[in-house]
């Protein structure tokens, strides 16, 4: 027993970046995955964590003494560093018992399916790791792994019942049948409910807003290397820098910028076989049966509106960072509000006007968010030994997700009496979402004349199919053509090989290494 | 050397993940100068145009679909692969994609 122990501790001991792609190897292996396959796994989680570390040193030796000689003159706290989405991510998939959350979101998953009280089947592995951050939110306070597995479960059914409210608005958004979006960060969208409900009474917040000339105008700021550029060097005229040591900081700056999503895509290569296997399983047993797929976020981001909210959202955070009384972030890594954004979409049916409204409105709620869940995100960082923070600084996530919902259940866990009645308050505001979006009109049909987004996606696809060379075609001699297996994308080009007749079993050894469509 | 390009919300994880299937797909049939690469929405209108092939996982806005017709581009669903539901209509669009490139 004790010899077990020891074993145990030593692996314990080895240190994230040694003992989690451990695991990995181990899982990957019990998944039948190759063994070459396996080991490229493990060492690239093991990368992904190093590579996390130098990124997240390297902008916090670059930014922290900017930030601390602003502070000095403008008399503001700002100590805490914001490492973003990517960076918080990476710290939780290094925490010890991370994996476990597989298990337990496929388990309820499961359950809820066989009894029909979802629809949706999340097959996004990548954000398990929000469901481990809630985790240690709620151990941090309560000191009791079990409520941190309940919290984490009450997450994972309210993401699902969220999947299936969010379907029938998303399909109508995007044009995309059966898919959903079972993501925490629509959560946000129980604070934004009452506030939406308020601008119904505008007559300006009911009309439609083009917003695809703006995206093209602005486009160019929320170009991660060109928005840490100019952070940079903002930052370092704030300073008292030097005109030349503040454009030195704009490299460095964009630098950090650029190399986050970077290292970050190393995690989703490394976990993928992981997810692959979690997901095959869960598609395999409900096979036949009428399902949402849930998939992250991202099948939403071709609207327009997103991103030009979030882009104007940039100087707004900022400049309340600096105005706030209190808070502690500086915004650089997690500037681009993605944990509001998606939920507003969602919510405003991709509204422009109430996007930025309640974006302008709900900031404070983030940056407060990320300064009192700032020693949290500290102490992981220095409990998992990913990153070196040193004394009086933090780290943090100025955009932190779903700061209501871990803050109230974390501390109603906790026994706060405040919190409890906080998170029941919580709970009906999402019965009434629920109820309320399971009603009201669909996105497209919602305000005035909003018909023009969707028009827009629409023409696309007939576009698409009469561009074939329309002028060649006989209407009188359609008959018997079989278009069942022939898709839209048979587009411009004359040179196109039909897909229907690519066999995939017989594609061995091609090599397309001397090809380019530029001849 | 052909190219494909993957776009998401921040060339991170979900068009990694289709780029890690692509990939996979391409090396289990032993298929080579592929280049796969995931970048972000904001970037893709500047840097789109270099790229033979583009697989989406939302649907290209007028933008994107100007500079797609304009660059001969193939774009391709790739909402297949990333849901997993039939990901083989998506490798037969890809692959019928890359044959239709001249040498």
């Amino acid at each position: 027993m004790d010899v077990l122990k020891t074993v145990v501790n030593y692996v314990l001991n080895l240190g994230a970046p040694v003992f989690v792609p451990l695991i990995m190897f181990i899982l990957a292996t019990g998944a039948g995955l190759k063994l070459k396959k396996s080991v490229l796994a493990a060492l690239t989680l093991g990368v992904a964590f190093s590579g996390m570390t130098l990124v997240v040193n390297y902008m916090m030796d670059s930014i922290s003494p900017a930030a601390k000689a602003m502070s000095k003159i403008f008399h503001l706290s700002l100590n805490a560093i914001d490492a973003g989405w990517t960076g918080v991510a990476a710290i939780t998939w290094s925490y010890k018992s991370a994996f476990l959350f597989f298990p337990l979101l496929l388990a309820i998953n499961f359950v809820m399916l066989t009894l029909n009280w979802t629809k949706t089947l999340n097959v996004d592995m990548w954000n398990v790791w929000n469901k481990i951050f809630t985790y240690v939110v709620v151990l941090y306070f309560t000191h009791n792994a079990f409520y941190g597995f309940i919290v984490a479960g009450i997450q994972i059914v309210l993401e699902l019942k969220a999947g299936d409210m969010w379907q029938r608005h998303i399909e109508d958004l995007t044009g995309m049948p059966g898919v959903t979006v079972p993501h925490f960060v629509t959560l946000f969208a129980v604070i934004l409910q009452p506030l939406n409900k308020l601008l119904d009474f505008i007559p300006i917040m009911n009309k439609p807003f083009d917003s695809a000339a703006l995206q093209k105008k602005i486009g160019i700021f929320g170009d991660n290397t060109v928005m840490g550029a100019i952070i940079g060097v903002l930052l370092g005229f704030g300073a008292g820098y030097s005109v030349s040591k503040s454009l030195n900081l704009a490299i460095q700056a964009a630098t950090a910028m650029t190399l986050f999503p970077m290292i970050s895509k190393l995690f989703m290569q490394a976990l993928s076989p992981i997810a692959d296997a979690m997901s095959g399983f869960m598609k395999k047993h409900f096979n036949g049966r009428e399902v949402y797929i849930g998939v992250d976020w991202p099948i939403l981001a071709g609207r327009n509106e997103l991103w030009v909210t979030v882009i104007i959202l940039v100087p707004v955070m900022l400049i309340f960072a600096m105005i706030l009384p209190g808070n502690t972030v500086l915004p650089f890594a997690g500037i681009i509000n993605l944990s509001f954004v998606v939920a507003a979409l969602l919510l405003t049916g991709a509204n422009l006007l109430r996007m930025l409204v309640l974006g302008f409105i709900t900031t404070p709620i983030f940056l407060y968010g990320a300064t009192y869940f700032a020693p949290i995100i500290t102490n992981l960082a220095k409990t998992t030994g990913t990153v070196k923070v040193h004394a009086g600084q933090q780290l943090s996530w100025s955009t932190f997700e779903g700061p209501d919902f871990r803050l109230f259940f974390a501390k109603a866990f906790a026994g706060e009496w405040w919190a409890i009645g906080l998170s029941v308050l919580w709970l009906l505001g999402f019965v009434w979402l629920y109820i309320d979006q399971n009603k009201i009109k669909l996105p497209s049909q919602r305000y005035d004349k909003l018909a023009t987004a969707t028009q827009g996606t629409a023409a696309i696809n007939v576009n698409d199919s009469v561009k074939n060379d329309a002028a060649d075609i006989n209407l009188d001699d359609l008959d018997g053509m079989d278009f069942g297996a022939s898709s839209k994308s048979n587009s411009s080009s004359s040179k196109k090989i039909s897909s229907d007749n690519i066999n995939l079993n017989d594609l061995d050894g091609m090599d397309f290494g001397s090809k380019s469509k530029k001849e | 050397m052909a190219k494909i390009i993957v776009a998401c919300g921040s060339g991170v994880a979900s068009s990694e993940l289709v780029v890690k299937h692509i990939s996979d797909f391409f090396e289990d049939h032993g298929i080579t100068g592929v280049d796969v690469e995931a970048t972000d929405f904001k970037k893709l209108p500047d840097i789109l145009a270099s790229y033979d092939i583009y697989v989406w996982i939302a649907r290209p806005s007028e933008q994107i679909q100007t500079i797609v017709d304009e660059n001969n581009i193939t774009s391709v669903n790739g909402l297949p692969i990333f849901t997993g539901q039939n990901p083989e209509v998506s490798y037969k669009e890809i692959i019928s994609g890359l044959k239709g490139l001249s040498a």
